[in-house]
């Protein structure tokens, strides 16, 4: 009976996780490249269940005692690219990541919003250096981004930005402010068939339909295992309380 | 549930602020050269799944969870404003890059767009607020004032002879959006902006001076209303996630003793 009420205390830790991913989806709506999450559960802890009587014990079969989280998936599809018509802007059409300069190392990203750091250099709003193929890109004031990556400042090409894109993007970490880091075995290798498209921004990948579907089963579900912890107390109730009651 | 509803606090406030930037700007539609404000949003920091707080499965080692989003900078639009006739020869507009420079009573040295331009009793040329442009520029009483593209201010005495009486600046900054606004449409450099780098009009990337017109501000009014609606549902999404969390943390204080 106990177990029970642990098989279904843990449905409610699941589903308040997979709660906290939905919202942090919401809440990265208006994030520009944001990728959204999804958790997937397993069950946990499985046993074997075992037949005893007359000869060996026989295995009849599994249960499981409850639900667990197994991941946070990211979904690495592309997000819908916004005209915004401000130079600041530069989204990337196909695969890949912007790198940037970062005091913990290098760091990928997909948004797009540059500007120029008081040196000159494109950074992005945090202040991180932009990477090019030749290092951080030195543009002094306004600058343009032509299809294939050049930086044309003062009318002449300063720099070509590096888009690197990833065999295996699952491994990447989100770090925040945008970043994704690789701490290993994501396969770097520069992007191929890519085209940046500047004066558009790619919004974040967020499914808002689904996202509010999925809140929505989720308090269902946190809420169904609550009715069963209350169907276990009351059963606890009577084993406690009416076996044995002789009157 | 604390974190559940701190993820949807956060995302209010990002879209507050959000709210905030587009009244602003529509606000501002007939501020003389004003560039509309963009916020940029960032997601927050991520932390890991602690597996004594959440059955995890072994796979589940490196689950990560996000803690919401909140604005990382507000950005202007550089984009150049419609430049709007208006007959007046000290109605100045920087047709490019650069920023006219003024100076505060205080001594202090602020940038504009602005260039709705005055003499003041002592001939020289001010500011609507009555700040001296730099470099300064005074003019003899009487005479009929032309600003050059070039920034050369002449003057063209009764008697038809024409006078040099000085030429505007322009000043401009590896990066304006550093620049600190201070309201009344002026700006003041920033360690973030990088110095103030005076240049002649039409010369090392700075603009040129059109006369007898004034910059429009650069806000898209369809655009600020398409994105008041987008921060309205957001925020009403959030919202949402707020009422989820509470709805679920009712359930567990049923769980208690009654």
């Amino acid at each position: 009976m106990l177990r029970g009420i642990y098989i279904a205390a843990a449905g409610m830790d699941a589903e308040q996780t997979r709660a906290r991913v939905l919202a942090n989806n919401v809440a990265n709506l208006a994030t520009p490249g944001y990728r959204r999450e999804t958790v997937t559960f397993a069950p946990f802890l499985t046993h074997a269940l075992y037949r005893y009587g007359e000869g060996p014990p026989a295995p009849v079969g599994r249960h499981h005692l409850g639900v667990a989280v197994a991941g946070v998936v990211t979904d690495f599809s592309p997000g819908p690219l916004a005209a915004t018509g401000d130079a600041h802007h530069v989204a990337i059409a196909g695969e890949g990541f912007f790198a940037v300069e970062t005091p913990d190392g290098e760091a990928y990203t997909r948004d797009g919003t540059f500007l120029v750091d008081a040196e000159g250099y494109l950074a992005t709003p945090a202040g991180h250096r932009v990477l090019g193929e030749g290092g951080p890109v030195q543009v002094g004031g306004p600058f343009t981004i032509s299809p294939d990556g050049e930086v044309i400042a003062g009318g002449e090409t300063v720099a070509t930005l590096r888009v690197t894109a990833f065999d295996n993007p699952g491994a990447l970490v989100k770090v925040g402010e945008n970043l994704f880091t690789d701490p290993g075995g994501a396969g770097a290798r520069p992007a191929e068939n890519v085209r940046l498209l500047q004066g558009w921004l790619e919004q974040a990948n967020t499914d808002l339909a689904q996202e509010m579907t999925d809140l929505l089963a989720a308090t269902r579900s946190y809420q169904a295992a609550q009715r069963l912890v209350h169907a276990h107390d009351q059963l606890l109730g009577r084993l406690v309380n009416e076996v044995g009651n002789v009157r | 549930m604390y974190a559940l509803l701190g993820i949807g606090r956060t995302a209010l406030c990002a879209q507050q602020v959000r709210l905030d930037v587009a009244a602003h700007n529509i606000a501002n539609v007939n501020t003389t050269a004003f560039k509309a404000g963009r916020p940029c949003f960032a997601d927050l920091v991520y932390g890991r799944l602690a597996p004594d707080v959440v059955p995890l499965a072994p796979a589940a080692g490196e689950a990560q969870v996000g803690t919401g989003a909140a604005v990382a900078a507000t950005l202007r639009d550089p984009a150049q404003g419609a430049l709007l006739a208006t007959g007046r020869a000290l109605d100045l507009a920087i047709e490019g890059e650069g920023f006219f420079g003024v100076t505060t009573p205080g001594g202090e040295t602020l940038y504009t767009r602005d260039g709705t331009f005055y003499l003041d009793a002592a001939g020289r040329l001010v500011n609507a607020a009555g700040y001296p442009v730099l470099p300064e520029v005074a003019v003899a009483e009487g005479g009929e004032v032309t600003v050059a593209p070039d920034g050369a201010v002449t003057v063209v005495n009764p008697d038809g002879s024409m006078e040099e009486a000085g030429r505007l600046a322009l000043f401009t900054f590896a990066n304006p959006d550093g620049l600190e606004a201070r309201g009344g449409n002026l700006f003041a450099a920033t360690g973030a902006s990088g110095e103030a780098r005076e240049a002649a009009p039409g010369e090392n990337g700075a603009g040129s001076i059109q006369s007898g017109r004034l910059e429009a501000a650069n806000v898209d009014l369809a655009a600020e209303m398409t994105g008041l609606i987008l921060a309205q549902r957001a925020y009403q999404a959030a919202a949402r996630t707020i009422q989820a969390a509470d709805e679920m943390w009712g359930e567990a204080n049923d769980l208690g003793p009654r």
